[in-house]
């Protein structure tokens, strides 16, 4: 076939005029600034506009978008959003180069290369800088990559801007395309770094004492799930403040506190687990939320009420109304829990949203809701403007789980209702991460939490209202500083149990040159105007509605015109103006397809003859390891992805695409910064890929754990009964190191009136010690669990004689 | 339509603003046949009256739950009764393409669920087999290779390998 044509993907019945994707990210310990590189190339005979919608972070702040074409280098400009479509539809009917970039959700954009003429090819460069998440000791770097197929309803899809509609939901292959992602990750984490992981891809990883250098394995891999990539510190929880100066001498403040919240009581609460059963949650997806829920379901008290309500295209509650926690209610949560499945078809979260918000309030009780999906919905900003309403009842705990989460969604949901976010994908245990959640939940309600600005002036903060205190996640705030000295600068609270304040100090004068930190408050500042949080933008009636509005969007486009910000108001517009610009032919329209989402509805297999999964996830270090990471080396070692099995070589289709595509002559592969060649997906080393798919999946067990262990550990928490005991069987015996005669032997020692209760604390006792001998590294998981099975303990038995209490007495019998 | 009827010429933004969709609508509207294409070549072309009464239709029939296919094959009848059923947008018309033999492809939805790998590794193979030994053995002159084609319109002008 050496003159013929090379198999591969065809859309609109062409070649995809999409090369390759390149992210450069490089981090500091509390922002990132990121480079997006996309490659285009018109492989047809006439002029063509290639058209590509793709998902950025969430709360990014995208600040530069660049063309080169033809060796020139075109600046985007920031404009209204009309208007830069309007110069955009001029220049490419007038035959010149036209370049566009649109927000069309907070997380998902378009990029439109227009007149693309026979054979040439762009390079659109996009810049943005965001903040690094950090939860505890971890920060975790996420750059999304494909949007995954969303529910519309049959409402939306007739009201919704039919432009806007195409945009957010591009055509989906099912299969891999051919165009790939390299990727490289800079971070200076400004403390020691002790483990990396990253759960989504296989990463070659270099450590040397604070900086990290990661980049992904192979050529390129396919945009088909989020690349995530998690970064332990050996000192987390150091206040911060970070001074920028703008060119034009202005300073704004990003402040970063950790909040101590330790050794506060728990209070009650009504709790409404409110699960996405809609098919799209298929397959790991919903088996990781029912592990989730069985979990939550242990870690509720006496005292609480809860329900737990599923949706699709409707939606189902297990209860009529919250039941208070109780033994029975938590047999018949559990046996519906493991029955579960994603069989409500459609994603109607607003309606499920609005029955839960819509029902009365137990008094004394406050409202909880802890919400798991993949949040794959067209509406996300009425589901957002709905939790926001009724903020000061109820706060949302959203779960964004799979590999390709709609992070506006999620996060979007828990800021607007003052809760949290926390994001997981199928390589990663849910557990550490639900009881967060869980803990964050039923944490004692501070009050009067505000900001100290101490000595400092500013004239706009953001956000502009203080979101909620959490142990152990990262508060930032930012301020645009108009005058005032060196001091100290607060949030401050008072909590049942006094006053708290968490500090940190600032100094204007030390301030570092570039407007980073500026548009970081800007893209807040933005993001609290498009959310309704803004004190402009709040709903007051609907008499000045329509005035209202047209002030919200002024404000947000002579805020994004200053920082130059896209948003969703502005979009970005770079013209090549041409000197030959006579034109003949219109450009053809020319919309690339995305991969569909790693997981989503359940498709694991790879149909089509490309290779939907990547190698397996995983850490692989490179030999320039630093001397000081070589601890670390031990651990990550269990972390590292299976090897691939003997004896599986890439063959069928693949082999015979491979074949097509390199002419059976092991033609090298052309890389993303290459000249552009024929190509044809998938590229050669991705093909070796499919020997993988076995692995991958088990991969679902928890990094370092073999599969035996984990279950035992599940199996051990399920054990706890409502009131916090566990019951003596045979399953608990096996978690120890004696027999279950032998525990009923030690319960018979016990000076308890009632046998059955001696046998509840010899097991409740046996457990504890098997959480602490056996899963002592997971210890920040299970607290809450233990604390409630020390609680029923107490008064419940006395000692033996020769002991002084009841754990030593256990020992003694588990380790005699 | 002429430029010499009596309608008022429009910019795309005053068509937009008269209609009530976005510039990117009026403009996605063309792409998909909905609505004729801005009359005039270059930074002079322009939009009409027609263009209004067009995209009005369009969003009436849309609103009234006809999907923009649907709309695209009803083309110049005004009468929304008539209701064809769904079928895919032409910009979601995505392939795998596999020449498996001269001027012989087999196409894949690439959008939908195809059959298995291993099924269509099989059809592969056995389309390969049949044109390189089976049926050009049996069968000399390739320009009966056509009778297998999945794509009659384009075969002809490859070779297998």
């Amino acid at each position: 076939m050496s003159q013929g044509e090379a198999g591969g993907l065809f859309a609109q019945g062409e070649r995809v005029p999409l090369l390759g994707v390149q992210v450069e990210v490089n981090a500091t310990g509390v922002a990132s600034r990121v480079v997006v590189s996309q490659r285009y190339k018109n492989m047809e005979s006439k002029p063509i506009e290639a058209v590509y919608s793709f998902p950025l972070e969430e709360s990014s702040a995208v600040c530069g978008f660049e063309a080169e074409i033809g060796g020139r280098r075109i600046v985007g400009q920031v404009e209204e959003k009309e208007k830069a479509f309007e110069q955009y539809d001029e220049a490419m009917a007038a035959g010149h180069g036209a370049f566009l970039m649109d927000q069309d959700r907070p997380n998902i954009f378009t990029a439109s290369v227009g007149n693309l003429l026979p054979d040439q090819e762009a390079v659109i460069r996009i810049r943005y800088v965001t903040e690094l998440e950090q939860v505890n000791d971890q920060i975790r770097v996420m750059i999304p990559t494909t949007i995954s197929p969303r529910y519309i309803s049959p409402e939306e899809a007739k009201t919704m801007d039919p432009a806007e509609l195409d945009h957010i939901a591009p055509p989906t292959v099912v299969g891999g395309v051919p165009y790939g992602l390299k990727l490289t990750v800079d971070l200076d984490a400004a403390d020691e770094v002790g483990e990396v992981a990253c759960p989504s891809h296989p990463a070659r990883v270099v450590i040397d004492g604070r900086k990290v250098h990661v980049e992904l394995m192979g050529e390129e891999v396919q945009l088909d799930r989020d690349f995530v990539l998690t970064v332990t510190l050996a000192h987390p929880h150091q206040a911060s403040a970070v001074v920028g100066r703008e060119e034009d001498g202005t300073r704004t403040v990003m402040v970063n506190l950790f909040p101590d919240l330790s050794g506060m009581e728990r209070g009650h609460h009504e709790i409404v687990f409110l699960l996405d059963r809609s098919g799209s949650m298929q397959g790991e997806s919903i088996e990781q939320a029912r592990r989730a829920l069985l979990l939550c379901l242990r870690s509720l008290e006496e005292g609480d009420r809860f329900n737990i309500v599923g949706f699709g295209s409707s939606f189902q509650s297990l209860f009529p109304k919250c039941v208070p926690y109780s033994q029975e209610m938590l047999d018949k949560a559990t046996q519906a829990v493991q029955k579960m499945q994603a069989d409500l078809g459609g994603t109607e979260l607003l309606e499920a949203l609005e029955s839960i918000l819509d029902s009365p309030l137990t008094e004394g009780l406050s409202r909880q809701v802890m919400l798991l999906t993949d949040g794959q919905v067209s509406n996300e900003q009425r589901c957002i403007e709905r939790v926001s309403s009724s903020a000061d009842q109820c706060r949302i705990f959203t779960f964004g789980i799979g590999y390709g989460v709609s992070e506006h969604l999620v996060r979007g949901i828990a800021r607007a209702s003052r809760g949290q976010v926390e994001l997981i994908q199928p390589n990663e245990r849910i557990e550490p991460k639900v009881l967060r959640q869980f803990a964050r939940m039923t944490a004692a309600n501070l009050s009067d939490v505000k900001m100290d600005w101490g000595n400092l002036e500013v004239d706009l903060v953001a956000p502009c209202e203080l979101p909620p205190l959490f142990g152990g996640d990262r508060l930032t705030v930012y301020g645009r500083l108009t005058g005032g000295g060196p001091g100290e600068v607060a949030v401050v609270a008072n909590s049942p149990e006094g006053p708290l304040r968490f500090a940190v100090q600032v100094d204007p004068e030390k301030a570092t040159e570039g407007d980073q930190v500026a548009v970081l408050l800007a893209r807040r500042a933005i993001q609290d105007l498009e959310e309704g949080r803004a004190e402009l933008s709040k709903r007051k009636g609907s008499a000045q509605g329509t005035r209202r509005e047209a002030r919200v969007r002024q404000a947000i486009v002579d805020l994004a015109r200053r920082y130059h910000l896209i948003s969703s108001e502005t979009s970005f517009v770079a013209i090549e103006e041409r000197e030959k610009a006579d034109q003949k032919q219109p450009a053809e329209l020319r919309r690339i397809p995305v991969a569909l989402t790693k997981g989503w509805h359940g498709v694991e297999r790879m149909v089509a003859g490309m290779p939907l999964s990547s190698p397996p996830p995983g850490v692989v270090f490179a030999a320039a390891m630093a001397p000081q990471a070589s601890s670390s080396m031990g651990r990550m070692a269990g972390m590292r992805a299976p090897a691939p099995k003997k004896g599986k070589k890439p063959g069928g289709v693949f082999k015979a695409l491979a074949e097509a595509v390199t002419g059976g002559l092991g033609r090298k592969q052309a890389s993303f910064m290459d000249a552009a060649q024929v190509r044809a997906a998938p590229p050669a080393h991705q093909a070796k890929a499919m020997g993988y798919a076995d692995e991958v999946e088990e991969l679902a067990i928890p990094a370092g754990m073999g599969r035996g262990e984990e279950d035992d550990y599940i199996r051990l928490i399920l054990g706890q009964q409502a009131d916090g005991s566990f019951l003596l069987s045979e399953d608990l015996a096996a978690l120890s190191p004696v027999s279950l005669n032998a525990l009923k032997q030690a319960a018979a020692e016990l000076k308890v009136p009632d046998a059955s209760l001696a046998q509840r604390v010899v097991a409740t006792l046996t457990a504890l010690f098997a959480l602490e001998k056996r899963f002592a590294d997971r210890k920040v998981e299970w607290q809450m669990i233990a604390d409630k099975a020390t609680r029923w303990l107490a008064g419940k038995a006395t000692p033996p004689a020769g002991f002084a209490d009841l754990t030593s007495w256990i020992r003694s019998v588990l380790e005699p | 339509m002429s430029d010499t009827q009596e309608n008022r010429l429009y910019s795309i933004s005053e068509v937009a603003q008269r209609t009530g969709v976005s510039t990117r609508t009026v403009r996605y509207y063309v792409v998909r046949g909905l609505i004729d294409p801005p009359a005039g070549r270059g930074r002079g072309n322009h939009y009409t009256d027609t263009h209004i009464e067009q995209i009005a239709r369009v969003r009436r029939l849309q609103r009234e739950g006809v999907g923009l296919d649907a709309i695209g094959r009803l083309g110049e009848c005004a009468d929304s009764s008539l209701r064809p059923t769904e079928g895919p947008s032409p910009l979601a018309d995505v392939v795998f393409r596999f020449p498996v033999g001269p001027g012989v492809r087999l196409e894949f939805d690439a959008n939908a669920g195809n059959p298995p790998v291993q099924v269509i590794d099989k059809l592969v193979e056995a389309c390969r087999r049949i044109l390189d030994g089976e049926y050009a053995a049996n069968n000399a002159d390739p320009r009966h290779s056509g009778e297998v084609s999945e794509d009659p319109h384009r075969g002809g002008e490859d070779e297998p390998r």
